[in-house]
């Protein structure tokens, strides 16, 4: 089953295990919003099932990417038989990431022409990760869960509804509330860099479930008799969309649109919604 | 004040968080501010610089914090 956000921690050395504890109990947190999270815990972030939660053909994840784990300026990692290994590179970063926001307590994703930066220039909604290596506290204690609560104040900030500038300043703030506990707090908070493709965006306005198309042609109709509000679109290069079955003078009219723009060879602007027809517009 | 005397007035009053070490997720070097400020005092009392790459770093690092605490 799909969902919403996809954590990835890796745990396979003595610096991943002090990324790792940061995402400790972060699963439930944001269950306990409401949200649907998957995790890639430790021996769990391999290479393949990183690409099976986020390939945009499976499209099992809509919303977010949270990574904490090994980065570099090329790839992002994970793990496999105990060993690091790259699991978003440049080569697939596109593909992996469209339409997706990326969040990395990982080394340097995110300097200059590094993979942050080319998943943003693809069709990455944003990637907030850091220009240089970062530093973690790698035993369990009060400075640990300081670090903890900065790098999680930034996500609490994107599901509770805050824009990506507003999470950003979050995040900032988090750190500057501990310069004085330990010099890491000011490391880090100096080269963390929101990437991004476009202002005030949110995760749950920007994303894979909701998506605005414009200029479709429609190339085909589909509708299964015996089950009411069952009808299908075939939208030239996107394929079949089912129609938003919530209400049968819904499904009726956008079919009889549908039908129009189709006969007619109209141009049709649609609003998609978790890979449903939700508004149609015929031109 | 100087770096040294900043960094040993900080470890005096932060001795907890002074020896908690840090380590930089590339390199996997690991080290605690007090280690740190012992590598500063030795290279004052001995007048051998440090050579070390990763504690020439961290020196910076520590510096450019200190500024601001």
């Amino acid at each position: 089953m799909a969902v919403e956000i996809l954590i990835i921690r890796n745990k396979c050395d003595a610096a991943t295990n002090g990324t790792h504890l940061i995402g400790d109990g972060l699963m439930a947190h944001l269950q306990s919003k409401g949200r649907s999270v998957a995790e890639l815990s430790d021996a769990a972030a391999t290479p393949e099932n990183v690409h099976h939660w986020l390939n945009s053909t499976n499209n099992q994840t809509k919303k977010l990417i949270i990574g904490f784990d090994h980065g570099s300026c090329s790839a992002f990692y994970g793990e496999k038989n105990n060993q690091v290994v790259p699991v978003i590179t440049l080569s697939n970063v596109e593909d992996l990431t469209k339409e997706l926001h990326v969040y990395t307590f990982a080394c340097s994703t995110n300097g200059s022409n590094c993979i942050g930066q080319t998943a943003v220039s693809k069709d990455c909604y944003s990637w907030l990760g850091y220009t240089e290596p970062v530093y973690v506290f790698t035993v369990a204690g009060a400075l640990l869960n300081k670090l903890k609560t900065c790098v999680w104040s930034y996500i609490d900030a994107l599901v509770d509804g805050k824009t990506l500038e507003q999470a950003e300043a979050v995040l900032k703030q988090a750190y500057k509330n501990h310069f004085q506990d330990h010099w890491v707090f000011k490391y880090n908070h100096d080269r963390l860099l929101l990437r991004k493709r476009m202002s005030n965006t949110k995760i749950d306005t920007h994303n894979r479930v909701v998506k605005w198309w414009r200029g479709r042609k429609v190339t085909g109709l589909y509708a299964h008799g015996p089950q009411n509000r069952n009808a299908f679109v075939h939208f030239q290069g996107l394929g079949w969309k089912r129609l938003w079955p919530a209400h049968d003078a819904q499904v009726v009219s956008m079919m009889a649109s549908a039908a129009h723009a189709k006969a007619k060879n109209r141009n049709v602007d649609f609003f998609e919604d978790d890979g449903r027809v939700k508004i149609l517009y015929v031109f | 004040m100087n770096t040294i005397e900043k960094l040993e007035k900080w470890v005096n009053e932060h001795p907890e968080e002074a020896d908690t070490p840090a380590m930089n997720v590339t390199t996997g070097r690991s080290f605690s501010t007090r280690e740190l400020l012992n590598e500063l005092k030795r290279e004052k009392e001995t007048g051998v610089a440090i050579v070390d790459e990763g504690i020439l770093e961290a020196k910076g690092i520590i510096e450019n914090w200190l500024k601001e605490v």
